[in-house]
């Protein structure tokens, strides 16, 4: 492969300019990481310190164990929620993707463009119905009420990726499969499902995150501390105290931050394949 | 085993396009039988309805003398190989070979020996446990040609399955699905676009154009007397000559006639193309019955000057000039020539077509 020559003085304010990024970038989180590990007096010292100089683990276990500042529950809340969304959200992108990328009826088109304009719909405008509806259909203040919310807030988008996977599948498998001896119903099942495994993982972690990241909706369809999420008890945890605990709340941010960090690396390879849609041939 | 009887069938595609107008083709038990003809000619499709992939528009689709129209793939017990093989990529090849048979919830035991039997046929034993990814071209050809043989179908079916075969390995293939046929005693359909796989596989030859079929027969039947001229240039490798000469009557006898020469016809021939005197007819002759004579006999040789010489050892295909045409020679390779040389060939008429101008059909 042939090398392009970059003039070394513009390299080096290439780098410099990337690394003030990265810095900015990442400041935030190692703030976070190392107040985790201090101590209340020396979070809030000056000047601040780099690393923690008496390392401890109360704030950590505090969070957890107290259930007055916070507790182990609102985790729990949302590790449901967001796993009952990515449950939603791969069904469901998996049926419509599937039914997009292998049926042509009239309105496909339409509907397909309609699916992008209810992924841009925000969703503080339809949070106010949805409530009314939650209040009809009993599903305020539930964990299904929040992972079916979040679920078809995400299925819009992962519809169309899911559609754009399974278009790269050659749908001679399925023929296949059915002079095999599967109903088409089967085929899919059997045959498509598993190759769209990749898309599905991007499809899961996505709808995992829209679920995890959430404040505004559970702030308006929760009230009990049996549903709420922890985002909520982030939120209520710095109004409650009258001063901020920033060791605390530093701990649950950390705390926060770690499924989404897990669910990546364990998938980031499909998560991967599955945004790039296939283009990997299997 | 089986037949399958098409009795009119149409494929009418959504917008109207006609793939497939009124295909009547009956597939004998056992018989091996090649669906062959240019892209877009309808054959995929026809196969295609056959299998139940495709809806059929009109029509009877019969096999065994059930007519199974409305009968989903999986309830017609027939197997079929794709193009791109279509081999499962997330299953080994046992389990690419098994999942039919699972599917139909054979017993394990016979899973297993109807797998390893085909796998000993085809020679694949050693690749049980790999990938589809994992294989080479052919050996995937082998896996999904294994994948079909081990359900014990009624009806095998091909669609183009040689095609994405580098050149070699395809001769190779061919003639193993021909003794594959031999060996199961299988009625079989096979698709292809390549006219030498039909002539070297087929018992009988279904030549399909637009749609339409031209023309359904043996290999020798079709390559000896085609009905018209797609027929007669789609058949044969290097192709028929095609030829416009002029029918004349000079006292009793019939002759067709370019500029430089003259051909007497047989009476036969005369007999058929009297009605034809003063008018064009295509003259169809195959590169092997043109045969190099030293000398010009008039009404009898061709003159032609050479273009290009092709040595292919066994023989010489030479590329030649009449004072209106080109055609194409095949002669032996004893024989020396040089380019631009003026030469003498003196058509077989035994073996020789005239088409009429406007309809292409064959006049004799």
């Amino acid at each position: 492969m042939a090398s392009i020559y970059i003039n070394p003085s513009r390299k080096i304010i290439a780098y410099a300019i990337v690394l003030f990024y990265a810095v900015i970038t990442i400041l935030p989180l190692y703030w976070i990481f190392v107040t985790t590990f201090k101590s209340p007096s020396e979070a809030i010292g000056f000047p601040p310190t780099l690393i923690p100089q008496q390392f401890t683990f109360s704030n950590i276990i505090r969070i957890f164990t107290d259930s007055r500042v916070f507790g182990f529950r609102p985790f729990l809340n949302s590790l449901v929620i967001s796993l009952g969304t990515a449950v939603i959200a791969v069904i469901a992108s998996f049926l419509a993707g599937y039914g997009f990328s292998r049926y042509k009826f009239p309105g496909r088109d339409v509907l397909l463009l309609s699916l992008l304009f209810l992924n841009l719909l925000p969703l503080l405008s339809i949070v106010i119905p949805v409530f009314r509806l939650f209040i009809i259909y009993r599903l305020y203040d539930t964990y299904m009420g929040l992972a079916l919310l979040h679920g078809f807030k995400t299925a819009p988008f992962t519809s169309w990726l899911m559609k754009n996977y399974i278009d790269t599948l050659p749908e001679e498998l399925e023929e296949s499969a059915m002079i095999d001896g599967c109903s088409p119903f089967k085929a899919m099942l059997r045959i498509t499902a598993p190759l769209a495994a990749p898309g599905l993982a991007a499809v899961a972690i996505l709808a995992f995150r829209q679920g995890w990241n959430d404040f505004t909706a559970a702030l308006i369809l929760t009230t009990s501390a049996s549903v709420r999420p922890y985002t909520i008890a982030l939120y209520r945890f710095v109004g409650e105290q009258g001063q901020v605990e920033w060791t605390l709340i530093s701990a649950a941010a950390f705390i926060s931050i770690i499924p989404v960090v897990i669910s990546f690396a364990f998938f980031q390879k499909h998560f991967v394949t599955g945004l790039t849609g296939g283009s990997v041939k299997a | 085993m089986a037949t399958v009887t098409l009795k009119d069938i149409t494929k009418v595609y959504d917008g109207g396009v006609l793939a497939v107008d009124k295909a009547n083709i009956t597939v004998e038990d056992q018989e091996f039988v090649v669906l062959v003809g240019p892209s877009g000619c309808g054959k995929s499709t026809t196969l295609r309805m056959v299998a139940g992939l495709e809806d059929i528009t009109s029509g009877e689709l019969r096999i065994d003398g059930k007519l199974v129209n409305d009968v989903p793939p999986k309830d017609r017990d027939i197997a079929m190989v794709f193009q791109n093989y279509a081999l499962y990529p997330h299953m080994t090849v046992y389990d690419n070979m098994a999942f039919g048979l699972k599917i139909r919830k054979f017993p394990k035991d016979q899973i297993e020996q109807r797998v390893k039997e085909a796998a000993r046929i085809l020679d694949i034993e050693e690749l049980l446990d790999r990938k589809p990814k994992a294989l080479s071209g052919g050996q995937r050809q082998r896996v999904a040609v294994g994948r079909a043989i081990v359900r014990k179908p009624k009806v095998f079916l091909f669609d183009e399955p040689l095609s994405n075969l580098d050149a070699k390995l395809r001769v190779q293939m061919r003639a193993e699905i021909s003794n594959l046929h031999n060996r199961l005693q299988a009625t079989m359909i096979y698709v292809t676009h390549d006219q030498v796989e039909a002539m070297t596989m087929a018992d009988k030859i279904v030549v399909m154009k637009l749609g339409l079929i031209q023309q359904i027969g043996s290999p020798m039947d079709l390559y000896t007397n085609p009905v018209n001229k797609f027929v007669a240039g789609f058949m044969g490798s290097p192709p028929m000559n095609f030829l416009n000469l002029t029918i004349e009557k000079e006292g009793s006898d019939i002759l067709a006639a370019e500029k430089t020469f003259k051909i007497k016809l047989t009476k036969k021939q005369a007999a058929r193309l009297k009605d034809y005197v003063g008018k064009d007819v295509v003259f169809g002759i195959r590169p092997e019955s043109l045969e190099f004579v030293e000398e010009a006999i008039p009404d009898v040789t061709i003159n032609a000057k050479v273009t290009i010489i092709e040595p292919l050892g066994a023989e010489t295909h030479i590329y030649v000039n009449t004072e209106e045409h080109q055609m194409i020679g095949r002669i032996e390779p004893t024989i020396t020539l040089h380019i631009d040389q003026d030469i003498f060939l003196k058509p077989n008429l035994e073996h020789v077509s005239f088409f009429d101008m406007d309809t292409e059909e064959v006049i004799v």
